[in-house]
C-alpha cells in the first residue's frame, strides 16, 4: 500500500495510506484532506484539482 | 443559530450530504440525521450515465464518502426511509415508517424526479428512467450488444444514455419533440454539432418527432409509436424528459413553492430554521440578477455550504458562477453561466476537430459558454462571467491569443 503525504499552504504533512487503484484525489476526499475539494468528483469537469508532474 | 442542538437533513443526495460536511467542517458538534429514500449512503449521480453506465467505474467510487466516516463523524443516517411530514410549529419532522425527529435547523434536500411521459405504456416493462443508482441496476444488464433502446428525449441524459449504448455495441434511436437536440439548454450550433456526433456513430435521432404511445405485448415493450403512426421497434425505452423537483414536503408545511422551494442567497426558506439546497430550490441567480433553478452538482455542493455556514453564523461562502458538464464518445463539455437572454454568439476553435466554443455574450459582456474539450476557454470564462467584464468579440474568436491573455485584458 502507498502511502502518500499531503502538504498544505502552510507545510503542514498529513501522510495517508492509499489503497492500489485509487487516485490522489480520491484518496484526499475519502480522508477528508481540508483544500481538495474535487467538486466534479474526478470527471475533469469543474478544474478546481491541477496537477504538476515534476519532470525530474 | 443560537441552541442549536439538532439539524434534520431531508435527502441523501450531493445537496444533503455537502451540508452535512459542511456542518462539521465549520465546527458544528451536535446531532445530525440525513434521512434518505434510497437504499444507498449519498453518491454522484453525474456518472450514472456516464462511465458507471457503461461499466468503466466502480461502484465504491461513486460515494462522496465511506460509511466509516459517518460513524466517525456522528451522523445517524436513516436510509431507505421517508419523511412524512413536516410539522414547523413543534419543529419536528414525520417519518413514514413512524417516530419523528426534533430539529433546531432543517435542511430540504430533496432532489428532484424524473418526469413522466404523459403516454399509453409508461408502466411496461423494459420502460425505464434514469435518476438514481438503483435505475442503472434494472437497465445495465438490458445493455445488450444488437438490442433495440430507444430514448425519449434529446437533453444530456438522453443523449449521454445513447452514447454509452452505442458504445456497448446496442442500436439506438433517439426522439425528439423540438427541432434540434438540447434545444433548452444550449444554441443551435453547439446543437447541431451533437447531432453530427451522435448521428457519426450510428445513434438514429428523429427531431420534432412526438411520442404518442408505447405499445407493448404480454406486458413487455415492443414499440415506440409516434405520433404520425410510425412504430419503431425497442427492446427497451428510456425517457429523459426532464425532471419535476420534488417540493411537496416543503408546500404541505406551507413554505412558500413556485416549481421549486423559494430561498435566499442564504438557501433560507422564509422560515429561519428551515432551508433547502440542491435540484429542489429556485433562488437567486447572482450574476444574472433573477431568480431559477439549477439542475446541478455545482448548485447541490454551493447551497449545501450556505445553508451549513448560515446555520453556523459563518460567513456567506463564495458564490460561483453556475457550471456544469456532459461527457458523450471522447467529448468533453464544458458549461459556465446560463446563456438565456444572449443577444450575440461567438465560436473560438476548430469544430471539425471537435475542439470549440461558444461564447455567449449580453451587451458586450460574457454571460455563458460551451466549451468543447477546451478547459482553458471554460476556466477563463467562468471569471469574466463573474467580474461581469466587457470582452471584445473579434479577441474571442481569434485562437493567436490566449485565453489566458484575454482574461487578463478584459475590464
Amino acid at each position: 500500500m502507498p502511502t502518500i503525504i499531503y502538504i498544505d499552504h502552510e507545510g503542514t504533512e498529513r501522510p495517508i495510506e492509499a489503497k492500489n487503484g485509487e487516485t490522489v484525489m480520491e484518496t484526499a476526499i475519502k480522508n477528508s484532506i481540508p483544500g481538495i475539494d474535487a467538486d466534479c468528483g474526478g470527471a475533469c469537469a469543474c478544474a478546481i484539482c491541477h496537477v504538476y508532474v515534476d519532470e525530474a | 443559530m443560537n441552541d442549536l442542538e439538532y439539524v434534520v437533513v431531508i435527502g441523501a443526495g450531493q445537496a444533503g450530504a455537502q451540508a452535512i460536511q459542511s456542518l462539521r467542517l465549520f465546527g458544528y458538534e451536535g446531532h445530525i440525521t440525513l434521512v434518505g429514500d434510497e437504499a444507498a449512503l449519498p453518491y454522484q449521480r453525474p456518472p450514472l450515465s456516464k462511465a458507471y453506465m457503461k461499466g468503466e467505474m466502480a461502484e465504491d467510487r461513486l460515494y462522496f464518502k465511506p460509511a466509516a466516516w459517518y460513524e466517525d463523524n456522528h451522523v445517524e443516517t436513516l436510509l431507505s426511509q421517508r419523511v412524512e411530514q413536516i410539522d414547523r410549529t413543534a419543529r419536528q419532522v414525520r417519518l413514514e415508517h413512524g417516530g419523528h425527529l426534533t430539529y433546531d435547523a432543517l435542511i430540504i434536500a430533496t432532489g428532484a424526479r424524473p418526469r413522466q411521459p404523459p403516454v399509453e405504456g409508461v408502466d411496461l416493462d423494459n420502460v425505464f428512467d434514469l435518476r438514481g443508482l438503483a435505475d442503472v441496476e434494472h437497465i445495465q444488464p438490458k445493455m445488450i450488444p444488437g438490442k433495440k433502446l430507444v430514448i425519449v428525449g434529446a437533453g444530456y441524459i438522453g443523449l449521454e444514455a445513447a452514447a454509452v449504448a452505442r458504445q456497448l455495441g446496442l442500436e439506438v434511436t433517439v426522439i425528439e419533440m423540438a427541432e434540434r437536440v438540447l434545444a433548452r439548454v444550449t444554441s443551435p450550433v453547439i446543437s447541431e454539432f451533437y447531432q453530427d456526433l451522435h448521428r457519426g456513430h450510428g445513434v438514429d435521432i428523429r427531431l420534432g418527432a412526438r411520442l404518442s404511445k408505447l405499445k407493448g405485448e404480454g406486458g413487455k415493450i415492443t414499440h415506440a409509436v409516434l405520433a404520425d403512426g410510425e412504430e419503431i421497434p425497442a427492446d427497451m425505452v428510456l425517457a429523459g424528459i426532464g425532471i419535476v423537483p420534488n417540493v411537496e414536503l416543503a408546500e404541505a408545511a406551507g413554505l412558500p413553492c413556485r416549481n421549486g422551494i423559494i430561498v435566499d442567497e442564504d438557501a433560507r426558506t422564509n422560515d429561519p430554521h428551515v432551508f433547502a439546497a440542491g435540484d429542489c430550490t429556485i433562488r437567486p441567480l447572482a450574476h444574472y440578477a433573477r431568480t431559477g433553478r439549477l439542475e446541478s452538482v455545482h448548485n447541490a455542493i454551493e447551497q449545501g455550504k450556505l445553508a451549513a455556514a448560515a446555520i453556523m453564523g459563518k460567513p456567506r461562502p463564495n458564490i460561483d458562477c453556475p457550471w456544469f458538464w456532459s461527457d458523450q464518445y471522447d467529448v468533453k463539455l464544458q458549461i459556465a453561466g446560463l446563456s438565456e437572454g444572449h443577444d450575440q454568439v461567438v465560436l473560438r476553435g476548430d469544430r471539425a476537430a471537435k475542439k470549440f466554443a461558444a461564447f455567449y455574450l449580453k451587451n458586450g459582456k460574457l454571460i455563458a459558454v460551451d466549451a468543447v474539450n477546451s478547459p482553458p476557454e471554460f476556466i477563463a470564462s467562468k471569471k469574466l462571467i463573474m467580474t461581469g467584464a466587457t470582452v471584445a468579440p473579434e479577441k474571442l474568436s481569434d485562437t493567436s491569443i490566449t485565453m489566458k491573455e484575454i482574461a487578463a485584458s478584459a475590464a
